[in-house]
């Protein structure tokens, strides 16, 4: 599956709805969480939900992106697409074809509390 | 947004405004709880009640009495991590977080490694015992050694104690881990649906509080014209569930029940009421922090660990070592403390009943303590009043959350109104020292390391952005008075805090 095809159905998705294909994928989920044992160890949200977004976007598109620095990373986002960081995701965690599309909603999700949190814009 | 309940500063989220909560609210002792209501949606009442397991089961149980050990040592590491910055470089501008992941932090690249070493640590001790799924081995879980090499270049003479009580629960649970080792992984792996996977605590806190809510989304209830905002049936994903499903396969009513069918409120009563028992009997953990103030821990690593005690009881119940839950043991004290004790000799546990009698005695002495609210208790005498309301009334406590189990009051701390805002009982000038003596650790976590800097400020939306730099420096003098750098007579100069995120 390409992960360009579900671009446009993915951007435009609600947050309930992308949350639901990602951790459809349980091994994405289980991924991240291990890498993160600061995510770990919290509490007060639902993993992939608005809060979670709100708290981790900076550390997950920091260690997908590669970027050593976290208060670089919202300089990186605003020339970041959802392809781009889909396909980034993808390599990160050798998501296998079917997995795609939970790398395509996991970007929309960050790249959408990227925006809401530094006020910028996300490319599609 | 939606509701949540939050265990560092035992706070609830709920998804309403200041305005429609507050209107929300019974004229009546139970003070803050949003319980029912007659029709319209029901939808925030079911979430309020998964939330509020989450609370009552964090209370009663132990959990809070450990998390203290955790919240203390964090408190004086990161504090430690800030003094050094400060001593070392005096009257320079403080540049927060302090680490942000590069290296124009200031700091030599091995204190920066020690530094990350030994917090990683901490954190993936805090997922092991309260969180997701950590895949840390046991081995690096316990060994002392980068906190040994932390505290090297950090050690303040007045964090001893702290430090002491958390280097002995490290000591007490390597020594149980040497005698028991399995696989190298700390958490259990259960096999579900054909697939090996670890079970983690968060998945036992959930099995509990999703227990709860569903039993109150399809049993009880009084049919009128509810409506519900939200979907009743959720599926939050395998590892919020994996602690169901792991009974649901392996239990003593098997074959009972798909997940689906579970979440959708098609299994037999009997299926959520065993549920919440077993979950229950697993958040049970055996540490109390006395009234002095002092930790208790007993029994061993899998004991107090509540996703080993839960892949315990399941299958000693498999084995036919514990009867499944009969509708005459939910009914009755006696059954079923009783059969809280069977789950409990299941995982070696032979104190946490007997903390919650004590705790209940204690209440029962001292009228004083008895009478004093909820917002005046300090952390000790909560968790103390919810193990008291447990012991006092255990059916209800267990099996409804202790929702109407409150001989003696204990309450969430704090609410959060989805816009931001912020409601604590009790008179002004004692909550702004009440709650920054329960923020400061977090507050600390999101001043030290850059990855915790935006998960500390969701926490905290009564705080705008121009005013996390005075309070970052109000929590520092805050943490510089516990230790004993603030007092009378000696000098102590507060940072310049420059933000750089």
């Amino acid at each position: 599956m390409d992960p360009d095809d579900l671009l446009p159905a993915y951007a435009s998705k609600p947050d309930e709805e992308l949350r639901s294909v990602i951790v459809a994928h349980s091994g994405l989920a289980q991924a991240i969480v291990a890498a993160h044992p600061e995510m770990a160890q919290d509490a007060g949200f639902e993993l992939f939900d608005a809060a979670w977004a709100r708290r981790y976007w900076r550390s997950v598109v920091a260690e997908v992106a590669g970027i050593d620095a976290l208060n670089r990373v919202a300089s990186w986002v605003v020339g970041a697409s959802i392809g781009q960081l889909a396909s980034l995701i993808a390599a990160r965690f050798a998501l296998p074809p079917p997995a795609r599309p939970a790398a395509v909603a996991l970007a929309v999700v960050l790249l959408r509390a990227a925006r809401s949190m530094t006020g910028g814009r996300v490319a599609s | 947004m939606t509701s949540s309940f939050d265990f560092h500063t035992l706070s609830v989220t709920v998804d309403r405004p200041l305005e429609e909560y507050t209107a929300s609210l019974t004229p009546t002792p139970l003070g803050l709880h949003v319980w029912e209501v007659g029709s319209g949606d029901r939808s925030q009442v079911l979430r309020y009640r998964h939330e509020h397991a989450h609370f009552t089961s964090f209370l009663a149980s132990g959990l809070a009495d450990l998390y203290g050990v955790f919240s203390d040592y964090t408190l004086a590491f990161l504090y430690a991590a800030l003094r050094r910055q400060m001593t070392r470089a005096p009257g320079r501008a403080l540049s927060l977080p302090l680490l942000a992941g590069g290296d124009d932090d200031g700091l030599r690249g091995e204190t920066r490694a020690r530094l990350r070493r030994a917090w990683g640590q901490v954190n993936e001790l805090r997922a092991f015992f309260f969180g997701f799924p950590t895949e840390a081995p046991l081995a690096a879980l316990l060994a002392p050694r980068a906190q040994d090499h932390f505290w090297e270049t950090h050690f303040h003479l007045p964090l001893s104690e702290i430090v002491n009580r958390f280097y002995r629960l490290l000591a007490r649970l390597a020594v149980e881990a040497e005698a028991t080792p399995k696989d190298p992984g700390a958490l259990p792996l259960v096999e579900v649906n054909g697939v090996r996977d670890r079970l983690s605590a968060r998945a036992v806190m959930e099995a509990y509080a999703i227990g709860i809510e569903l039993l109150n989304t399809h049993f009880r209830k009084v049919e009128s014209s509810h409506t519900h905002r939200e979907p009743i049936v959720r599926d939050p994903g395998s590892l919020y569930t994996i602690a169901i499903e792991y009974l649901l396969q392996h239990g003593p009513l098997r074959p009972v029940a798909t997940l689906g069918q579970f979440l959708g409120g098609q299994a037999p009563p009997d299926a959520y009421y065993l549920l919440v028992a077993v979950a229950f009997a697993s958040l049970q953990v055996p540490v109390v922090q006395e009234p002095d103030g002092e930790v208790r821990f007993e029994g061993r690593l899998e004991c107090l660990s509540p996703a080993h005690r839960f892949r315990k009881i399941v299958d000693a119940m498999a084995r036919g070592e514990i009867a499944p839950l009969a509708p005459s043991v939910r009914s009755g004290r006696d059954e079923l403390m009783a059969w809280l004790a069977a789950c409990h000799q299941a995982v070696g546990d032979r104190d946490s009943l007997a903390m919650c009698r004590a705790a209940h005695d204690l209440y029962e002495r001292d009228a004083t303590l008895a009478a004093k609210p909820s917002h005046e208790k300090s952390m000790i005498q909560l968790a103390w009043a919810a193990r008291a309301n447990f012991d006092a009334h255990p059916n209800e406590y267990v099996l409804d959350a202790g929702l109407f189990a409150e001989r003696y009051a204990c309450q969430m701390r704090y609410v959060r109104t989805a816009d931001a805002k912020l409601v604590m009982p009790g008179d002004a000038e004692k909550f702004r020292v009440q709650y920054l003596a329960d923020h400061t650790t977090m507050i600390l976590e999101g001043a030290v390391f850059a990855e915790q800097w935006d998960s500390t400020w969701d926490k905290l939306p009564e705080i705008a952005p121009r005013d996390r730099a005075a309070i970052i420096l109000s929590s520092i003098a805050w943490a510089a008075c516990l230790f004993g750098d603030l007092r009378p007579g000696r000098e102590w100069r507060p940072p310049t805090i420059e933000i750089r995120m």
